[in-house]
Parts: structure tokens; C-alpha cells; sequence
């Protein structure tokens, strides 16, 4: 899934790297809040186990191509939201810099695409609730293959949009998604029975791992609403330019954010994600990026998203529940 | 110089590691630490370097309690050789390993080069300065380690087991390298011959506790206590 | 995991070490401030990134600046080749769709013709090379943990260059003690050459085990020498006067190259 810096245009580039780079900024400030340094060596370990296991492809069988797993989701379970967040921002600058995996530009893309849905979305909306404190290695890996599925798919639909936004191919919208949804079903799908195994080994041998992680504050969904906002900017006006060539792939996708999600204060992303869903089914028809139409659109579609998730954000505020200050995972 | 006054250390599995156990080491003593496998030695360093917690009792360097407030403080008044060097040498370069401990103390970096550069003469390993710490021999590697220990001068020195998997040529140069050493030196060695010619006076541990205490050549000496403790 | 694969993890290692040791050698390239370096790739990457997807000619002087610096900084050409070689493929299929889809034709110069998707095609392919051995010279030129410094000093989190440095260290732990489970096991198995299946699980759990062991040895060992989480030491960046003269003056050849088609103008002179 990572892209190459062939693949985005700069204003693409740039506005995700704006977009990661605020998501790595807040992640390092909740992380100083509650450090705890003897957790420093499992960062590392597992900073470099991702790294490792990435290098390994596996044979995605009837599609003829291979993946990798991305990781988010289980560094997420071992080390909480942030600090995943962080470690995989690590692996993916280095495998840019010294394995030409993912571009430098395009690197805010690829920290978003394979970051922020598995460890801000998947984990805490998904794998945490379900798999609770870790004990039951059923419920733990179905919830692991369901969190890698979701944080997959979201992750590979954004690099279409990202692509296709930044006019570099002339792949349609729906032959780029119905090649790189089911292949990254099916990894999604290995990731997670991965990813559930490993939870559950860890949890027997080392169960101090998660002694710490269990008394967790209900998650904070300002990230969330701050960085969907952003990208829907970026991406909201190029957005209204594209011709949902298949508009129930769209909303399909944009289903899965919106319709599963059972939270407390769901309100916030729900609404948001539902607006979302709104805009993207009045789409005109697929022009290139560069022509005549297409600035009274995107500006059009900036305000709009602007308007909407502002309006969202409101909302979400207002029924946000005031958090316990209790312990963050780090 | 080291103080240690009834001191208790628990593994974080739950098993006592040390039981009660009360030792002095004086200033500039060179004292052997023995004890058969899981005696206590490893733990007991680990203790004062605050690398394991403390259930009871304390612990004192050059006067100055141990607690987990001011574990830099002390861990600038002591350091330790660890028993396997691949633990202790993370640098990329020989010379970065041997500078990091004075980085990390703030040291100017002109200073730093010349410190490195003079304790490197002096420990013979100025030829493998940039060269990778993992690719080393083992007697390369304890050399190393120990002058990438000593360059931030510490009052005293714990070293585990420091002639381990060496050659006997080795053996004798670390041998004779720790013993010309100008600190309070305690060192947890199974080499026997090493503590009789190096280290004066001796302390046994056996199961967590103080065994025996003194000269190192009475107590090697007595066939009985050697038995007892599994020194022979 | 088979032969191949830990093959794959002594040659991944061997990756890092070579790029690694090139990073430490001592050219006046090195010597360059970390976060001028940085900079640098990004302008020339968002220069080479920002052209048309027809525009091939524009390009192609910016091929200049890898074989430049490779030059300079003792980098050897077979390896940037084989690395950016590497990246190829997904932007090649990407890039297919172009071909396919894109056949209004295109004439270049002496008459040849040729398809606008062939040409995009050849454009994206042209900028994938330059970007990414862009970057293969900055890793090339700059050790890692120069470049968390470097990164330091455009706002990058104390956390993030801790990770970076710890992830790094750790990296060789994990391999080395892969290398060594590999060795022990395959030693004991009568075929004697990779891991059965069945037995990846067992593997890679005793793995992790024991790498996250040694990494808790190795982090102790670098408290008991003064390392303090907090205060992270990074070198002491200071870019001089002259090196953000150049970086200036380069950022501007690249806007300058960006809107004015050297090649062009060239093959003006000579028809």
C-alpha cells in the first residue's frame, strides 16, 4: 500500500503530510503526558518486528499479486493508539529512506493511509471494545481480523482517492477500486488471524504488557474529527471534481465508516462520516483534474465540506461526555 | 563506598532474588563477588544500578542514597560491565559507543573526542575505533566495553563475570587490565584464579544471602565452605 | 521462513549496513547539515513531482542532481539503479492504465508518433526514478540518526527521534537474533534448509520473546550509562550561512528548471 512519490501531486502531498504530520504532533503530546520509559524497549522491539514483517510478502492466492501486513492495528493493541501511531510512522520513514518503499512526499500519505484508520479508528472503535482486556482468544481474534479488515479497506480506498485526486493516472475510479478493495480484503483478512495470534501469544507469555493498558480513558475523538476534517478538505474538493463512477462503491465504503460504529460519544463521527456520505452521492461527472469546470466545483466542494464539518464538529462537541482523566496507554 | 543494608530484591515474576543481604565495600577495595549459578550476583548489581526495584532495605554510593528519584546520580557514580558485551555495545562505531556515556552526561563534543580519544590509547582499542562493536571478538568486545564504562570516571565499578568466553590470552590481559583499574572494584567472577591474584578480599553469596566475607585467599581456602556454596 | 527468506533478512540487513556505512563515510556531501540535505530532496521531489504528465523533456535535466551528488558523495551508480528499480513496479502498474486508456497520438520530434498514454507512461516512470534515487542519496549521505536530527529541527517531536533511534538499534537485535533461531533450527531439522510451516508460529513468537528480552538488557545498559528517555541527545545541528546560501540557490534552479524547458531550449541551439 505504500505510494510512491511518482503517484501524488504536490498540493495531494502536501496536504496529507500537513495531515500526518498535526497527527504525529498530537500523538507525541498525548504520549509525554503519561511516559512511561520502561516502555521504551517495546516500542523499539516492536517498531522493529513491524519493520521486519512488512519485508515478508505473502502470495495473495487467485489475484495473481502479493501484500504485506501494515501492523497498525497490532501495535496499537500492544502499545496503545499513540504510541503505534508513532512507531509506525517510524517504520514507514525508513523503509522510504532506505528501501524506497513509499515516497518522501507522498510519506504523509502512506503515515495516514496505513496509520490513522488502525490505530485511531480500527483499535479503539473495533479491536478494544470487543476484545476487552485480551483474555479470550476467541473474541480477541475476531475482533483483530474485523479491526485489520476495516483499517485495510479504508486505508486502500485512500489511496485511490489520493491517487486519482493528484491526476497522475488515468486509471478510472472504478477499476482502481474494485482491484485494490478485494486484495486488500484478503490481506486484511490474514492480518487480522495474524495479528489476533499474535495478541493472544503475547498475552499468555508476557501479560505485563497489557497489565498496563487496561485501565484506558474512553478515547479521545478530537484527533479523529481534527484530521477528518483536514483530509476532507484536501481531498473534499478534489473530491466533488471526481465522477463517483461508481457510486455505490463510495457508498459502500463510506457505509462501513459510518453504519458500524456503536460508540458512546459516536455522535461526532457519525455525523460526520454520514455528511461525508451525503456530499459524495450528488457527484458530477469524472472531468481531468485541469479543466475549465473544475475550479467553480472544487471551490464549491471546499466550502461545502467546510460548512458540513464544521457543523459536524459542533455537534460532536456538544455531545462529547466529559473523559476521566485516568491513564493513558502509552 | 557501596553501602547495602538488609537489602530484599523480587524478579517481577514474584521470586526472591536477594534475601536480606548486607555488604560493604570500602573505598578502592577490589572485592570478588562469588557464588554458584543464581546466587544472587547478576541480581544484586542490577539492584544497584536501579535496574530491578527494590523491595526492602537500601542501598547507598559514596554516601549517597539509592532511590528512584536520582538513579542519574548514581548511575554516574557507578557503573557496570555487563556479563554479555552484545548487550552492552548498541553503537554504530566503536568510537560512538565509547563517547556515549559522555554525551549523554553533556559533555562538548571537542571534549568528548579527545576523552575518547586518550581512553581508547589507553585500553589498546584506538585501531578499531570505527569499526561495527558487534563484529568484534569477544576479548575486542570486553575491552570496549569496559573503557566505554570507565571514560565517564566513576567512583566504582561492578563487573559481571568480565573474563567469560575469553581465551586464556584474553583472559589474562582483561584479567590484568580490571586489576590496574584505579577504582572501587566489585567483581562477580567463577574465575577463581582471577580473584585470587586481583581481588583481596572477597564476599560468597548463596541464595540471595551473605554467605562469608573476607580475605580472599582464607576463604578459598576452606574446602567445606567451597563445597557448601558450589565453588568447587 | 526459508533460506530465502532470512537470505531475504541478511540481505535486507546487509541493505541497511550498506546504505548505513555509505552514510558514514566523510566527503564534503556529508558534511552538509542533515536538515539543509533534507530540504533539499523535498524541493527537488516537489519540482519533479509538480511537472505534466506529458511533459518528458522538462524533466530529464533533473536527472542532473542524483548522478551529481552520487558523484560526489562516493555513491555507487549500480546500487542507486538497483534500488530505484525497486519501486518500479506498483508505479508501472498504475501507469499501464495510462497506456491502455490514454491512445490520442502524440508526435515527437523527427515525425515519430507515439500514444499520449505511452508517453505519460514513460513521464511517470522518468519521475519515480528521480525521486526515489533522490532519496537513496540522502540515506546514502546522511546517517539515520543524523536525519531524526535533522527532522528535529523542522518540529519533529523528541518522541518521534527517540523511536527512530530505538526502532534502529533494535533492528539489528531482531535480525541478529533471527539469524541465530534460524541457524539453531535448521541445524536440527534433517532437511536443513527453512522453516516448516507449521512452525512459523512457534518461531516468530520465541522470536519476539527473546529479542524483546535483549532489548530490555540493551536499554538498561544504555540507562546505566546516562541515557535519559527525556533528554535525548541529538548532535548539535547548526546550519551555516553558506549551506542555506546553496540550499536557496539550488531551490531556485529547480523553480527555474520547473518553468523553463532546458532541454528545449538546447535542442533549439542545435536545430
Amino acid at each position: 500500500m505504500h505510494m510512491a512519490d511518482a503517484l501524488v501531486s504536490p498540493a495531494v502531498g502536501g496536504a496529507m503530510l500537513a495531515v500526518s504530520a498535526g497527527l504525529v504532533a498530537y500523538s507525541a503530546r498525548k504520549m509525554r503526558k503519561d511516559f512511561d520509559p520502561s516502555r521504551i524497549p517495546l516500542m523499539g522491539i516492536m517498531g522493529a518486528f513491524v519493520f521486519a514483517a512488512q519485508m515478508i510478502n505473502f502470495a495473495i492466492p487467485g489475484t495473481g499479486s502479493s501484500g504485506h501486513i501494515g501492523g497498525a492495528v497490532l501495535l496499537a493493541a500492544l502499545l496503545g493508539p499513540y504510541a503505534a501511531f508513532l512507531a509506525l510512522t517510524c517504520v514507514l520513514v525508513i523503509q522510504a529512506l532506505f528501501f524506497a518503499d513509499g515516497g518522501l512526499l507522498a510519506l504523509g500519505c502512506n503515515i495516514f493511509n496505513m496509520g490513522f484508520f488502525g490505530c485511531f479508528l480500527a483499535y479503539p472503535i473495533f479491536l478494544k471494545p470487543m476484545a476487552g482486556n485480551f483474555s479470550n482468544p476467541v473474541k480477541v481474534l475476531l475482533a483483530s481480523i474485523l479491526a485489520c479488515i476495516v483499517s485495510l479497506q479504508l486505508g486502500a480506498f485512500c489511496v485511490v482517492l489520493e491517487t486519482l485526486v493528484s491526476g497522475v493516472t488515468q486509471l478510472p475510479f472504478g477499476a482502481f477500486v474494485a482491484l485494490m478493495q478485494p486484495i486488500h480484503l484478503s490481506i486484511g483478512v490474514v492480518e487480522g488471524a495474524l495479528t489476533g495470534l499474535a495478541i493472544v501469544f503475547v498475552y499468555r507469555a508476557r501479560p505485563q504488557i497489557f497489565l498496563e493498558c487496561n485501565a484506558q480513558k474512553s478515547f479521545s475523538y478530537r484527533a479523529v474529527l481534527g484530521s477528518l476534517l483536514i483530509a476532507a478538505l484536501a481531498i473534499g474538493g478534489g473530491l466533488s471534481l471526481l465522477a463517483s463512477g461508481d457510486p455505490d462503491g463510495l457508498e459502500w465504503s463510506m457505509e462501513k465508516v459510518a453504519g458500524t460504529a456503536e460508540l458512546e460519544s459516536s455522535g461526532a463521527v457519525h455525523g460526520a462520516a454520514a455528511d461525508v456520505q451525503e456530499k459524495t452521492s450528488f457527484l458530477p461527472d469524472y472531468s481531468i483534474p485541469d479543466s475549465e469546470s473544475a475550479a467553480g466545483t472544487s471551490v464549491a466542494g471546499i466550502v461545502g465540506s467546510l460548512i458540513t464539518l464544521a457543523a459536524a464538529l459542533a455537534v460532536g462537541f456538544a455531545l462529547k461526555p466529559r473523559t476521566k482523566r485516568t491513564r493513558v496507554c502509552v | 563506598m557501596i553501602s547495602i543494608e538488609n537489602l530484599s530484591v523480587r524478579y517481577p515474576d514474584g521470586t526472591l532474588a536477594i534475601n536480606g543481604l548486607s555488604l560493604e565495600i570500602k573505598d578502592g577495595e577490589s572485592c570478588a563477588l562469588l557464588g554458584e549459578n543464581g546466587a544472587g550476583k547478576s541480581s544484586l548489581f542490577k539492584a544497584i544500578l536501579g535496574l530491578l526495584p527494590i523491595e526492602s532495605g537500601k542501598i547507598a554510593i559514596g554516601g549517597v542514597e539509592l532511590t528512584p528519584k536520582n538513579l542519574r546520580e548514581i548511575r554516574k557514580m557507578a557503573g557496570m560491565v555487563f556479563q554479555n558485551s552484545d548487550d552492552q555495545l548498541f553503537s554504530a562505531t566503536v568510537e560512538d559507543d565509547v563517547s556515549f556515556g559522555l554525551r549523554n552526561c553533556g559533555v562538548p563534543e571537542s571534549e568528548t573526542r579527545e576523552k575518547c580519544a586518550s581512553a581508547m590509547e589507553k585500553f589498546l582499542v584506538s585501531h578499531l575505533k570505527g569499526r561495527s562493536p558487534q563484529r568484534l571478538s569477544d576479548g575486542e568486545k570486553k575491552r570496549v566495553a569496559i573503557c566505554a564504562t570507565v571514560i565517564t570516571e566513576p567512583k566504582a565499578l561492578l563487573l559481571d563475570e568480565p573474563t567469560a568466553q575469553l581465551d586464556p590470552r584474553a583472559r589474562r590481559e582483561i584479567s590484568e587490565l580490571i586489576g590496574n583499574l584505579n577504582l572501587t572494584r566489585l567483581i562477580a567472577t567463577h574465575d577463581l584464579d582471577f580473584a585470587k591474584k586481583y581481588c583481596p578480599t572477597c564476599a560468597i553469596l548463596r541464595n540471595g544471602k551473605l554467605r562469608a566475607r573476607g580475605a580472599t585467599s582464607e576463604l578459598l581456602a576452606d574446602g567445606a565452605l567451597m563445597l557448601e556454596c558450589g565453588l568447587a | 521462513m526459508s533460506a530465502s527468506k532470512t537470505g531475504k533478512f541478511g540481505a535486507s540487513l546487509a541493505n541497511l549496513r550498506s546504505l548505513e556505512s555509505l552514510a558514514t563515510r566523510d566527503t564534503p556531501l556529508h558534511r552538509i547539515s542533515p536538515t539543509i540535505k533534507i530540504a533539499a530532496t523535498f524541493a527537488y521531489i516537489v519540482a519533479v513531482v509538480s511537472f505534466g504528465v506529458y511533459d518528458f523533456s522538462g524533466l530529464l535535466p533533473f536527472a542532473a542532481y542524483p548522478i551529481i551528488v552520487a558523484s560526489a558523495g562516493e555513491i555507487p551508480y549500480g546500487l542507486l539503479f538497483k534500488r530505484t528499480l525497486i519501486a518500479l513496479p506498483f508505479v508501472a502498474f498504475a501507469g499501464t492504465a495510462n497506456i491502455i486508456f490514454d491512445r490520442a497520438p502524440v508526435e515527437l520530434a523527427f515525425g515519430l508518433k507515439i500514444t499520449g498514454g505511452m508517453l505519460s507512461f514513460a513521464v511517470l516512470i522518468l519521475k519515480t526514478l528521480l525521486t526515489v534515487s533522490a532519496v537513496l542519496v540522502l540515506a546514502a549521505t546522511t546517517p539515520l540518526n543524523a536525519i531524526a536530527s535533522g527532522l528535529k529541527r523542522f518540529g519533529l517531536p523528541c518522541i518521534l527521534v527517540l523511536q527512530f533511534v530505538m526502532t534502529w538499534r533494535y533492528l539489528e537485535v531482531l535480525i541478529d537474533e533471527a539469524e541465530r533461531m534460524f541457524h539453531a533450527y535448521v541445524l536440527r531439522s534433517p532437511d536443513g534448509k527453512f522453516v516448516k510451516f507449521k512452525d512459523w508460529p512457534m518461531m516468530a513468537g520465541q522470536l519476539f520473546l527473546r529479542a524483546y528480552d535483549r532489548a530490555e538488557r540493551v536499554y538498561g545498559a544504555m540507562q546505566c550509562r546516562g541515557f535519559d528517555a527525556r533528554r535525548i541527545h541529538t548532535h548539535n545541528i547548526r546550519e551555516t550561512g553558506g549551506e542555506i546560501f546553496g540550499l536557496i540557490l539550488f531551490a531556485a534552479a529547480c523553480a527555474a528548471l520547473r518553468c523553463f524547458n532546458l532541454s528545449a531550449a538546447v535542442g533549439g541551439i542545435f536545430s
